[in-house]
């Protein structure tokens, strides 16, 4: 029997699944020579290396980061897919209109980028297109600042309130690790006005009611202008995670004594 | 998890009830996590593969095959995603020299063999690291890791016995010979 067969053998008596056969011709070489035995013993050590390593509990981040995640792109998914389902339920129930749907897609999607492309949207209030580019200061002037760290990334959210009342949110994140970073706000109070995103990074972002949600690694820096349609200013929450674990803290779009000043 | 609970789990996220997926992380967090531990052999790498590929299966389960077992679907996802962190690693970080072994007198810790193993495995190919994982780590049968790699059990006997051949000898090279 050539060497290898010998270890073939013995895998299969130590693994468990040596038939009477096998197990009787491994006894009989092993009782024949020396050199079996010996070659027995160091097959045995590997086996029994790698037995002595046991499982390793996941760290209890891990279920909760995970199902952010995934709770995060269902919500982003049900929300893009809710205006294509409109459209689609139009047209689908009538076989041979999959050109008219298209073409409606179509007509949608050039008239968006015709109304990005003449500004038409910063004038009417409504969340402008991405930017990309320098960011400058915000006019106005800053009001709170709140940095937060978790494991591997680092978060800076300021807030700067503008002369014509808007405010602004400026998010600058710095991270080694996949993380997400969210920007809450009262959507009852503040209507977005404009969303740039300075430091373009292939991570993803959304603004939707209430949120602006990014995720990302690396760099990303953003500037969510906001308009404010009632006297009350509530603080603005910021959240920042990353597997290894999350901080949060809010920005006052106001100093604190703003009320007792009135 | 049954397969028909799991299969019903799949079904469930797919009509776009996001918490069934609790389910299937439930089930295969602590196994998925032990296999990219063993892959890239660092905690909060192997944490950060997990999540990656857990999230990477939820946006992808409308391309998931039935008729495959889904732990078969999500292992080969995780490997990949080990594989892509490994190839960042290697982009960013230069490959550190082999650290002596503990000399063949030495009576080896539990810490040391871990070490020792986790070094050697990342000098095996991943296939040979994949089965040498789900037989001792994972502690799948033969028949399991069949279904799970999708190859047959006399390929699974073959690669893990050239598994531990290499691996005895990459620890014979550390200076290890009895444990």
């Amino acid at each position: 029997m050539r060497d290898d067969e010998f270890d073939r053998l013995v895998n299969d008596e130590l693994d468990g699944v040596a038939t009477p056969e096998q197990k009787a011709e491994l006894a009989r070489r092993l009782a024949e020579g020396e050199s079996a035995r010996a070659r027995y013993q160091e097959i045995q050590t590997v086996f029994g290396m790698l037995d002595r390593i046991e499982s390793v509990d996941p760290p209890p981040s891990l279920r909760g980061s995970v199902l952010r995640a995934v709770e995060s792109r269902a919500r982003a998914r049900s929300e893009r897919g809710g205006w294509r389902d409109l459209l689609a339920s139009g047209f689908g129930k009538r076989p041979g209109l999959g050109l008219g749907y298209a073409f409606a897609v179509g007509a949608v999607v050039g008239a968006l980028i015709l109304a990005l492309g003449s500004g038409l949207f910063n004038r009417a209030g409504l969340p402008g297109a991405e930017m990309q580019g320098a960011l400058l200061p915000p006019s106005g002037s800053r009001v709170d600042t709140v940095h937060l760290a978790a494991k591997g990334a680092r978060a800076t959210g300021e807030m700067w309130t503008e002369a014509n009342g808007g405010v602004s949110v400026r998010l600058e994140v710095r991270s080694d690790v996949p993380f997400e970073a969210h920007v809450k706000f009262n959507p009852e109070i503040y209507i977005p006005v404009s969303l740039r995103r300075v430091e373009p990074s292939g991570g993803r972002f959304d603004l939707r009611r209430g949120e602006l949600q990014v995720s990302d690694q690396g760099s990303a820096r953003f500037e969510l202008r906001l308009r404010a349609v009632s006297a009350s200013r509530p603080p603005l929450g910021v959240w920042i995670g990353t597997s290894g674990g999350n901080a949060e803290g809010q920005l006052k779009p106001l100093p604190p004594n703003w009320n007792q000043s009135r | 998890m049954s397969d028909d609970e799991e299969q019903a789990a799949v079904e469930r996220c797919l009509r776009g009830e996001s918490r069934a997926f609790e389910t299937i992380v439930d089930s295969y967090q602590r196994v998925l996590y032990n296999v990219a531990l063993r892959m890239v052999n660092d905690r909060d790498d192997a944490q950060d593969v997990v999540q990656s590929a857990f999230v990477k299966a939820y946006e992808k389960l409308h391309t998931y095959d039935r008729r495959r077992k889904l732990f078969s679907w999500i292992y080969r996802i995780t490997v990949n995603e080990c594989l892509d962190h490994m190839a960042r690693r290697r982009r960013q970080v230069p490959m550190e020299e082999d650290e002596p072994g503990p000399g063949p007198d030495h009576a080896l810790e539990e810490r040391e063999v871990e070490t020792l193993i986790g070094a050697a495995l990342l000098d095996l190919s991943v296939d040979y690291r994949g089965v040498i994982i789900l037989r001792h780590f994972v502690h799948l049968s033969h028949r399991e890791m069949s279904r799970v790699l999708e190859i047959s059990e006399k390929t699974v006997k073959s690669r893990l016995h050239t598994a531990r051949k290499l691996l005895g000898e990459l620890l014979a090279k550390r200076g290890v010979s009895r444990a």
